[in-house]
């Protein structure tokens, strides 16, 4: 085991480059698992600041403001331009709503000449989310507004404020056998793609690099000279390498579990998703050590990290969720192991428990352990055309 | 001397293979693979149309599925078995098409994968199962599901409520005697009252201009993100500058210091031409976004001055690891990827609501991001029409070169090396 107790002692002449990386990406992994796992696994808009400016404070007004503000932050702004305009720049306000003095006097008139003063930032997916609040809000008052003949009684608000909560509360049922169960494994299985980038990333940067150190000619040569048989040296290699890649995936995973709670490790649907994801770690083991062998730069092992990575990541879906992906960049995706192993957790986020095809599911597990077999083949074609050449 | 010093610095830095391949064409493949994977987010509705939700709706009261599917029109169409063969003729605003069905065919339908979900329509209306059924589209199934119950608690409650004022002295009704013609009558103008109540709807945003591409979607933030980390990109320029002229980094490193030329003289020689290179091709990539036909907005000069400046803020960020800790090379070439990325991701360039996160909890970290800083410059060009929280950016990153650039010459100026 000389090579493989050297390629463990090279990791660790590199311990402060691999625990900085280690620690970025679990950086990364558990700021998006805290707001995924905060945010029920919904695909819905983060809670927004918001701030309402209430110039009129009367009991309508006042139940719009507490209907805005509900689900989100407050953000107590004056009116004043410069002020707000601050706020939006600085990124600490997301929506800002001015009730008008004459709100309900002109709501009463005619609804549609409301001069309700709003204002967002840029991404118009959080104007569009407050739009449509706010005109199905004002809507329903509308209901009652005809009700009344454009007078809604003073004595009557109240009992129509109440009726309104009952209406605005989400009622639509979804099948009770997806309520009884947990929630927690289509976060899980979010999650769990995420890790997919991180190990692209922390397999070329710490174990690529550590393979191509150990393939220098000179360290290589001093091995071979010294009667080390080149099979048993590359099975060494090969080993130090997976169980290296296995450590920090098991620390990811750990992580993951952390965020999205242990009883993911009894639900049937997890424990396929933790198979697959190990046998993309596998995979990609595999590819990390058949590109070292194309291209062995051991200084352009982090670049390489960086841009396959970031690559694979936004092409397979794991930053972007498919439903906006480019068809043909997604199918063209499917060469990387990559891909069927989010296609899996996709597979696991769209369906209810009982729904889950894990045929379909090991599938995908096939075709990427086939292309770790495919990339192993390769990589021991490349370095025995290597060793004929000499190199 | 110094000419000549940097005319060589020039060719050396393009004759270098790695250099090409890392810091021009990354840059370049990466900026495609970004546009290419978001292309479609720049209109969600027309990906939408392209493949509505496919629903089953069943129901014991056929009054009940008939009002659904009423409702359903508004977004839809009846008629899933058409679909597939003629998606390209699809109508822009179909987000749903759904089918009438029994539970035992709705079930076999879900089977099939003919549609993705069996909804009940009953009160209320329920989800009875889905088969792939992505997040977004069943977050937009819920989204209209919630809005036809909530039409209908509304019509119930009014209805309610005007049936109890109405007839609210029941003891008089009683003894009114209404003929059955008057109560069917009274029954007819309540039910067209209702009606009339869902026709006039308000729309308080219906004048909002129809916002053109990518200012309708978070794709722009995506993109200031993702321009801000490419011009930053070149931080490992400044660590390999710093590896050139330092004695204790590398070879050449040696070779220079022994050079009968000052450390000041040899640093500006060699780093002079990998900012101007680094900067030209800031410039490039930002020409190359806009064939690309992505409109980051008109101000173009000050667009390529906050670009040019991220660059150097860059570059001499680099300069300042390399002169300031002694670590080897391979760490600081790590060091020198790693920062950009993490700066990058807190800039939202991997998660675009990162930025709002950070300005909630750690604020002074995007005061010193560069990244955040470019990208948020970008954005107040974009949005800002007077140039005051621009210009506040671009004092900042001020700030940063200034820091940075002292930090070089005071680390170039400590080093004394006890052997070599």
């Amino acid at each position: 085991m000389k090579v493989f107790k050297l390629f463990l002692r090279i990791i660790n002449k590199h311990k402060g480059f691999a625990i900085m990386y280690i620690m970025i990406m679990i950086l990364i992994i558990s700021i998006i698992g805290g707001q995924v796992a905060a945010q029920n696994g919904e695909f819905t808009m983060n809670e927004a600041a918001v701030a309402v400016i209430d110039h009129e404070q009367s009991e309508f007004s006042a139940h719009f403001k507490e209907y805005l503000l509900q689900g989100n932050h407050q953000v107590e702004v004056p009116d004043d331009r410069d002020v707000i305009a601050d706020k939006f720049y600085d990124e600490s306000l997301d929506y800002l709503v001015i009730i008008p003095q004459d709100f309900s006097e002109t709501f009463a008139k005619d609804p549609n000449s409301l001069d309700l003063q709003t204002n967002s930032m840029l991404n118009r997916q959080v104007a569009m989310t407050f739009e449509n609040k706010i005109n199905n809000y004002l809507n329903i008052w509308n209901q009652y507004r005809i009700l009344y003949d454009n007078n809604i009684p003073a004595d009557k608000i109240s009992g129509i404020i109440s009726e309104i909560d009952q209406i605005m509360m989400p009622s639509v049922k979804v099948a009770a056998q997806e309520k009884q169960q947990s929630e927690s494994y289509k976060i899980f299985s979010y999650i769990i793609s995420q890790i997919n980038y991180v190990a692209i990333v922390l397999g070329f940067t710490i174990i690529g690099y550590s393979f191509l150190v150990m393939e220098d000619p000179l360290i290589k040569k001093r091995e071979l000279v010294s009667g080390y048989p080149e099979g048993k040296r590359t099975k060494e290699l090969f080993l130090a390498s997976f169980t290296v890649m296995f450590v920090i995936w098991l620390l990811l995973l750990l992580v993951a579990l952390i965020f999205t709670g242990f009883e993911n490790l009894t639900i049937k649907a997890s424990q396929f998703l933790i198979i697959s994801n190990f046998v993309h770690l596998i995979a990609i083991t595999a590819l990390v050590l058949f590109v070292c062998h194309l291209y062995p730069k051991k200084d352009s092992s982090t670049f390489l990290g960086n841009m396959v990575g970031l690559s694979i990541s936004f092409t397979t879906g794991i930053f972007i969720t498919r439903d906006f992906l480019n068809e043909i960049l997604l199918k063209i995706s499917s060469i990387t192991p990559t891909y069927w192993d989010v296609s899996n957790a996709y597979h696991v986020q769209s369906n209810m428990l009982d729904k889950i095809d894990y045929g379909y599911m090991f599938q995908n597990m096939l075709v990427m352990l086939i292309m770790a077999v495919v990339f192993v083949l390769l990589t021991f074609v490349l370095r025995r055309m290597k060793l004929k050449e000499g190199v | 001397m110094f000419r000549h010093l940097l005319k060589y610095s020039f060719k050396i830095y393009f004759y270098n293979k790695a250099n090409m391949m890392w810091n021009f064409i990354f840059p370049f493949v990466f900026i495609s693979v970004f546009f290419l994977a978001l292309g479609n987010f720049s209109d969600p509705t027309a990906e939408f149309s392209k493949d509505p939700v496919k629903l089953a709706i069943v129901a014991s009261d056929q009054q009940e599925a008939d009002n659904l599917a009423e409702f359903l029109d508004n977004f839809g169409e009846e008629g899933i078995a058409e679909q597939t063969k003629s998606e390209e003729t699809s109508s822009d605003d179909v987000f749903i098409k759904y089918q009438l069905t029994d539970a035992e065919n709705a079930e076999q339908m879900l089977a099939d994968q003919a549609v993705q979900a069996v909804v009940k329509a009953g009160n209320p209306v329920e989800i009875l199962a889905y088969n792939d059924l992505s997040k977004v589209k069943s977050s937009l199934l819920d989204q209209f599901l919630e809005s036809y119950e909530s039409i209908r608690k509304t019509t119930t409650m009014i209805g309610d409520r005007y049936a109890d004022e109405k007839f609210s002295d029941l003891a008089s009704f009683a003894g009114s005697q209404l003929s059955e013609q008057e109560f069917n009558a009274i029954i007819e103008q309540t039910k067209m009252d209702i009606l009339a109540k869902h026709e006039e709807t308000v729309d308080l945003f219906s004048d909002e201009s129809e916002s053109t591409e990518l200012s309708t979607s978070p794709l722009l933030i995506y993109f200031f993100a993702c321009i801000a980390y490419i011009a930053f990109y070149p931080l490992n320029t400044g660590v390999t500058t710093l590896t050139e002229i330092t004695a204790n980094q590398s070879g050449v490193g040696l070779r220079n210091s022994a050079t009968p030329i000052s450390k000041t003289k040899m640093f500006f020689a060699v780093f002079i031409p990998r900012w101007i290179i680094h900067c030209i091709f800031t410039l490039v990539i930002y020409l190359y976004v806009n064939l690309l036909g992505v409109n980051l907005g008109d101000n173009y000069l000050q667009i390529i001055v906050l670009l040019m400046l991220g660059t150097t803020s860059a570059v001499l960020t680099g300069t300042a690891i390399g002169a300031l800790f002694n670590f080897n090379t391979g760490l600081k070439m790590g060091i020198s990827i790693a920062l950009p990325l993490v700066f990058g991701f807190a800039s939202g360039m991997m998660y675009n609501g990162m930025p709002r996160i950070i300005a909630q909890y750690i604020p002074w970290f995007n005061k010193m991001n560069p990244i955040g800083i470019i990208s948020k410059g970008l954005y107040m060009l974009y949005s800002d029409p007077t140039f005051v929280r621009f210009n506040q950016q671009i004092f900042n990153l001020l700030i940063i070169i200034g820091i940075m650039f002292i930090l070089t010459i005071f680390g170039l100026r400590r080093n004394s090396y006890e052997s070599i």
